[in-house]
């Protein structure tokens, strides 16, 4: 093992990033729509946070036993617990939160050599397994802070937007499609929100929907850091005026994702081309937290940017027919453990040619 | 600890004859990988992995002893034809046996149990049939293996059920219901377990274990 | 003829340091009170002494005479007498015998202005690089090679393009384009010796895009390159590192790449600076033996930075106290840039003809973080100039696969050390990719 201590060689100047930094970094811009979980959902969500973390500590410590290395200072293990922990709901059983860290840990990481060595995303593996093993506990949502007085918040009306939609349609057939008006006006809102779109209605001349301006704001039931859109956008600006996270992947997700969900959204329902509802599935099932986040993770995505690219719509691709076709929520993680697997093939193809470099 | 296999001849520095062999290295599912399917298949409960189990482990050993005295006597290239029959028809027997005395498990198996006619442990002794191995030899090695399967199937499905459905479930014997119940874990099982997926996770554990012992016994000069 | 050009892949953007870089004037450096002089400074065979102990020695004796065509003789740059011999440890490693010097007598040349008897630049070329030969003139730059080896032309070559570089490429080295102002008239008729020997048909004048005052210099080359008839143009290059690093060099001026380990002798571009043009001119036109050049002594550890015109042979402590001292403990003492120098050890180090830089870095500034893992992040590809792939490459030597390593692109690394630079891991890449190389060289043998 070539190790630096010993050395003396150029270059003797260094940028002066370190990984650890990077990944504390990205926990700092995290926290803002953790908070206003907390905020939104209770206590319960703090819990929920602080269990996934310790139990993803827990589990890297366990692997650091196994492998005579100690790394819980370079905050992997951290950023994976909280990135489990904002993928469910705040009601969540805190056995799952705790299975799904320790997992991501063990099994995911620690089994395949630790950090830099995983194939798969842990956060999202963990989040995966826990779907898998006890999908009936990831609906156990709590409805936000700023909701209407007096409504239920069991079923139908306490379901996080895309499992209320799935409920009301046949086969699931509307998952992707637009919404019809009735649907939606059947759905709460709050007055805040519906203050905001009229704001925005007289003040700039557009009209909006206010249940988009609640899932903008965050102000739905649903995962602890997927609801908050906004407050995930603003951190992730300074993720890339860092350029620790770089535009290529997420751009490719995002407009891949959108394009075909618009397209072929209404086809399942019968509504014809080009009915999609790119916005309601942009805003739900913590889209925006997988597309900033979970697909930036350096290890287990390609590495240059072409396959980054690659890498975006292949995620998009399947998690549009995930959605359209299967489960609500889920869909933009297992894109992502689908692609996971490509990665090496996709750096392979990536790579510059030599002879590009060494003919001209 | 592990009695040593009859020995083959001198001469054929075989290492295929240890108990101890047999159930790391040798071991057709977490060693050489054979039988998988079928084996990942049913072992989300531990009554159809005793049972499937117990079937390959009788074929197995039936094949090979019908297979001994005739097989010298055949052509080498026949010889595969001949034992594909033998097993077939072991196979069909087994099949109408679990039919009469167990048909919840027969069904459960399903096709798996008919599958054991061409499941590549059991025919992957074609080629040593009237070879110089001395019978019991032979005949020795391939109740190793078999013995293999089925203790692999075993401790898979052990795992998986745990910690799938929270149960184990075994043989109803008088007044035992044949599922024992572990505690918590039944409330909220990790149903991935009882999934493909969750099979070969605990698989893959189960070889890793496996190579793992090998390289120490291999150390220690076994 | 000028246009803004940059690396064709990654590069990175240095700032230049707001301390520790010298800008200002050249002045003169203290002339050593003791000179050593090692037999190998430059590329090739060692030369051999041809003074004994106690022997007189004038400014500009030979000392040591060349052996071989590929080697070159050393001159002594201070009057006084031989006190011994001595093995010193070079910077890049490598140890060679060098002769020690005690300065004693008068000076001939200090003071005196150039001569500048304007050797016939119609003279043939043989005979101008018999000249350099004599007179002990490499190329200052990284590679010191002899000039007579460098710039020959193999009969029925031809060669297309002299490119001459007056850049910064690297933090703190900023001796270049400051030389090529102070003098540059030398400047000029050293290119134009430099065409009368190599005939190019076109010369590319490479400069900082930054550089303010590189179009009067461009003038006056401009001027020498009409008279002989050879094409100019000038190309401003974005400050980006490695422009100035050869092959990536003649890349951005012509277009052109070079395939790794082609042989200089191969190719049909000369690259060449400021400081050996002006080395050529006073070798040729002044008569004078190399036995001086123009040092950056810089660094956030020194105290006054500073552009010196030092003696050969003067000990590297001698130049630190020309500066001032160290300001803080320096955490190292480098030869050549920051980027792609090699450590001091002792700072008796004598300067040496292929030095161009001694930079005292600070704790603050170097890199003590340790190695951790790899995390795929790609930085190191994206900043590599030669687009390979620096993370993968060091794995498979790690491993010691290091035909793999060959196949992904190892011969093509410049060893620019660009992707060490941005790693946030700080895994040692650059040194895994010399030891890389070095087993490959090695194993061919």
């Amino acid at each position: 093992m070539i190790d630096r201590v010993s050395l003396y060689e150029a270059p003797h100047v260094h940028q002066g990033a370190t990984t650890r930094r990077i990944m504390w970094t990205v926990i700092a811009t995290l926290v803002p729509a953790g908070a206003w979980a907390v905020w939104i959902y209770g206590w319960r969500a703090l819990v929920v946070i602080l269990v996934s973390v310790a139990a993803a500590l827990l589990g890297e410590l366990i692997g650091n036993l196994l492998s005579r290395r100690f790394t819980l200072r370079d905050g992997s293990a951290v950023l994976s617990g909280l990135l489990i922990a904002y993928t469910l709901p705040a009601g969540v059983p805190l056995y799952v939160p705790i299975a799904a860290a320790l997992f991501a840990m063990l099994v995911i990481k620690a089994s395949f050599g630790g950090l830099g060595t995983n194939w798969m995303n842990p956060a999202v593996g963990g989040q995966v397994f826990a779907y898998f093993s006890w999908s009936g506990a990831l609906s156990a949502w709590v409805t936000p802070r700023f909701w209407p007085q007096g409504i239920a918040t069991g079923p139908p009306l306490g379901l996080s937007p895309l499992e209320y939609i799935a409920s009301h349609s046949v086969d699931g057939a509307h998952l992707a499609g637009k919404v019809s008006a009735a649907l939606l006006h059947s759905y709460p809102v709050s007055t805040a929100a519906e203050a905001i779109a009229s704001w925005i209605s007289d003040s700039l001349r557009l009209t909006i929907d206010p249940h988009f301006v609640d899932l903008f704001f965050g102000n739905v039931p649903g995962a602890l850091g997927g609801v908050s859109v906004l407050l995930l956008l603003l951190g992730s600006i300074h993720l890339f005026r860092r350029r620790i996270i770089t535009w290529q992947a997420p751009v490719a997700f995002l407009t891949s994702f959108l394009a075909l969900v618009w397209v072929f959204g209404g086809l399942p329902a019968n509504r014809g081309w080009f009915a999609g509802a790119p916005v309601l599935q942009l805003f739900s099932g913590a889209t925006v937290l997988a597309a900033l986040y979970l697909i930036s993770d350096p290890v287990t995505t390609p590495l240059a940017g072409r396959g980054m690219v690659i890498f975006g719509i292949g995620t998009g691709i399947f998690a549009f027919l995930i959605r359209v076709f299967g489960a609500a929520g889920e869909s933009v993680f297992m894109a992502i453990l689908l692609m996971n697997v490509a990665v090496p093939a996709i750096n392979r193809l990536t790579e510059k040619r030599l002879n590009e470099t060494a003919r001209s | 600890m592990k009695p040593r296999g009859h020995k083959l001849q001198e001469s054929e520095k075989d290492e295929r004859t240890g108990l101890g062999t047999g159930l790391w290295k040798r071991n057709p599912i977490v060693g050489t990988a054979l039988g998988l399917c079928p084996a990942l298949a049913v072992s989300y409960r531990v009554d159809n992995a005793i049972a499937l189990g117990a079937a390959v482990f009788a074929i197995l050993l039936l094949t090979a002893a019908t297979m001994m005295p005739i097989g010298m006597q055949v052509p080498l290239r026949y010889r595969f034809m001949l034992q594909l029959v033998v097993s077939s028809a072991l196979a069909a027997v087994a099949e109408l046996l679990f039919q009469a005395y167990a048909p919840s498990v027969a069904s459960r198996l399903g096709i798996y149990v008919p599958i054991i006619a061409v499941n590549c442990l059991v025919l992957g002794g074609a080629e040593h049939f009237g070879s110089r191995s001395t019978w019991g030899g032979a005949l020795l090695q391939r109740l190793i293996e078999g013995l293999g399967f089925f203790v692999a199937l075993l401790v898979i499905s052990v795992v998986r059920e745990v910690l799938g459905s929270g149960t184990i479930t075994l043989f109803r014997m008088g007044t035992f219901d044949g599922v024992v119940h572990v505690g918590a874990l039944e409330s909220h099982p990790a149903s991935l377990f009882g999934y493909a997926a969750g099979a070969l996770i605990v698989l893959g554990y189960l070889q890793a274990l496996a190579e793992w012992v090998s390289r120490a016994r291999k150390e220690r000069g076994a | 003829m000028k246009s803004i050009a940059t690396l064709r892949n990654g590069g990175l953007t240095l700032r230049e340091p707001s301390t520790g870089t010298a800008s200002g004037p050249i002045r003169n450096a203290v002339i050593p009170s003791i000179g050593v002089f090692p037999l190998q400074q430059h590329s090739g065979v060692p030369a051999v002494a041809v003074v004994s102990v106690g022997d007189r020695v004038r400014e500009g004796m030979l000392i040591a005479k060349a052996t071989d065509t590929v080697s070159s003789p050393v001159h002594s740059s201070i009057p006084g007498v031989v006190s011994g011999f001595r093995t010193v440890r070079l910077p890049n490693g490598e140890r060679s015998e060098a002769i020690v010097v005690t300065l004693e007598g008068e000076f001939e040349r200090l003071g005196v202005s150039d001569p500048g008897t304007g050797h016939g630049k119609s003279a043939g070329r043989s005979e101008l690089l018999g000249r350099l030969l004599e007179l002990g003139v490499v190329s200052l730059d990284s590679n010191g090679i002899p000039l007579q080896v460098h710039w020959k032309v193999p009969r029925g070559k031809r060669v297309e393009t002299l490119i001459v570089s007056a850049l910064n490429d690297e933090p703190y080295v900023t001796v270049e384009r400051r030389l090529a102002v102070e003098r540059r008239a030398a400047f000029a008729e050293g290119l134009a010796y430099a065409a009368s020997i190599l005939k190019p048909r076109s010369i590319v004048f490479a400069e900082d895009a930054d550089d303010n005052e590189a179009n009067e210099v461009a003038g006056s080359l401009e001027e020498v390159a009409g008279r002989a008839g050879i094409a100019f143009s000038q190309v401003r290059i974005g400050p980006r590192y490695p422009r100035g690093e050869q092959r990536e060099l003649v890349r951005i001026t012509t277009g052109r790449t070079i395939p790794a380990g082609t042989p200089i002798t191969d190719l049909a571009v000369t690259v060449t600076n400021v400081s050996t043009l002006v080395a050529v001119r006073d070798a040729l036109s002044g008569g004078k033996p190399l036995i001086e050049r123009y040092i950056t002594v810089a660094g956030g550890a020194l105290m006054n930075p500073s552009l010196l015109r030092v003696r050969i042979g003067t000990r590297i402590r001698d130049l630190i106290d020309e500066c001032g001292g160290f300001r803080d403990v320096p955490d190292r003492v480098v030869v050549g840039g920051p980027l792609t120098g090699s450590i001091v050890y002792d700072l008796d180090t004598p300067v040496t003809k292929n030095m161009n830089a001694v930079i005292a870095l600070s704790k603050r500034e170097t890199d003590g973080e340790d190695r951790t893992p790899c995390i795929s992040c790609g930085r190191c590809l994206s900043v590599c100039p030669e687009g390979l792939n620096p993370s993968r490459i060091f794995k498979e030597i790690e491993h010691g696969h290091y035909e793999r390593a060959a196949a992904a692109g190892l011969m093509e690394c410049t060893e620019c050390g660009a992707c060490s630079f941005v790693c946030p891991s700080h895994i040692p890449l650059l040194y895994g990719l010399r030891q890389g190389k070095r087993r490959l060289t090695e194993g061919a043998k």
